[in-house]
């Protein structure tokens, strides 16, 4: 299987082709239920993130919450 | 038998801060940035007695994983406040809001529009237009705003849950500039908690909001940064409480003269 290439956080990587959303958190190391996703603009429920193939020229955003006041 | 004290009394006559179905029973909010360790943030936040903590929204960093554990450092049962600081424009606002919800499934929201990074001051006309189409969508607001009486209740009028004017520019810690104009918030934020905001910079600060009669304070580099912020979240604590008590002590009248507390019959100076 060829690479897809996805925007994640704004930086252009390469990852296998065929990965759902939930996958790819899991092969970084993200726990799924400590993060919000976007893909291109639209924000992914946490259930659903299994369900959502990433294809070549997604743009992911993956957030967290941090110290802020 | 057990007897209670008139402090206890006055104390726990204080029902706490509610906003909208939110109940808290600190009127001290505490933001978590900028603490030296997490450790002591964890420590500062419970030791402030505070009921609700604000986070930022930001991008999970995917190469360097150590934020991962900030969630752990907050107390069970502390109410998380998501803001959107950082955010200078209305499609930014509602897309950190729109995160935050799925992130911690909750409706709160503190919005926060910055206007420029030097001073950063809200952008009201921004914060006014993300405030009625969050409401909309079903969010509790929390309007983070300028000093501006008229904004205040623009602001109510748009559904904010609760109005949280700055005392001073955020992290200046330069204490209420206007009190005159939070006076004026005051007289018109009636149906929602007024929120004190940024700019506190001692225990003084917070106990002079609370005795101009707000309803609450959102603090985080006070005692983020003091020399000991363990020691400052419970000055804060108090001090929130003690400015409480005297607004509803009903403050002596200024005088422009002495008034001696001695009486003046019976002193034995020589001559007399």
């Amino acid at each position: 299987m060829t690479a897809v290439r996805l925007e994640i956080n704004g930086k252009t990587e390469e990852v296998a082709n065929g990965l759902n959303v939930r996958a790819l958190l899991e092969a970084k190391g993200i726990n799924p239920n400590l993060v919000a996703c976007e893909l291109n603009l639209t924000i992914l429920k946490r259930a659903a993130l299994a369900d959502t193939a990433l294809h070549d020229g997604d743009k992911l955003e993956i957030i967290q919450m941090i110290g802020g006041g | 038998m057990t007897t209670t004290t008139p402090e206890q009394t006055f104390v726990s006559e204080d029902q706490g801060l509610t906003i909208g179905r939110y109940h808290l029973a600190s009127r001290l909010i505490l933001g978590s940035g900028k603490y030296k360790t997490l450790d002591l943030m964890r420590d500062c936040l419970e030791a402030s007695g505070a009921s609700m903590v604000t986070v930022a929204i930001r991008r999970v960093n995917i190469q360097d994983r150590s934020e991962a554990s900030f969630w752990s450092y907050i107390p069970k049962g502390m109410m998380i406040l998501p803001n959107t600081a950082g955010c200078y424009n209305l499609q930014d606002t509602l897309r950190t809001a729109r995160l935050a919800r799925e992130l911690l499934d909750t409706d709160l929201v503190k919005v926060e529009v910055l206007g420029d990074p030097q001073t950063l001051l809200p952008d009201t006309e921004v914060l006014l237009e993300a405030t009625r189409t969050l409401v909309k969508e079903g969010f509790t607001v929390l309007a983070y705003t300028n000093d501006d009486p008229i904004v205040a209740r623009k602001l109510v009028d748009a559904g904010a849950a609760a109005v949280m004017p700055l005392a001073a520019p955020i992290g200046s810690g330069q204490g209420i500039l206007n009190p005159l104009n939070l006076r004026f918030i005051r007289e018109i934020v009636k149906t929602v908690p007024m929120i004190v905001d940024a700019g506190v910079g001692t225990a003084s600060d917070a106990a002079e909001a609370m005795e101009l009669g707000v309803d609450g304070i959102l603090m985080n580099t006070a005692i983020a940064e003091a020399s000991d912020p363990l020691r400052m979240s419970i000055a804060m604590k108090l001090a929130t409480q003690a400015g409480r008590l005297a607004h509803f002590s009903g403050r002596m009248g200024r005088r422009d003269t002495a008034a001696p507390s001695s009486p003046v019959q019976g002193t034995i100076s020589v001559g007399s």
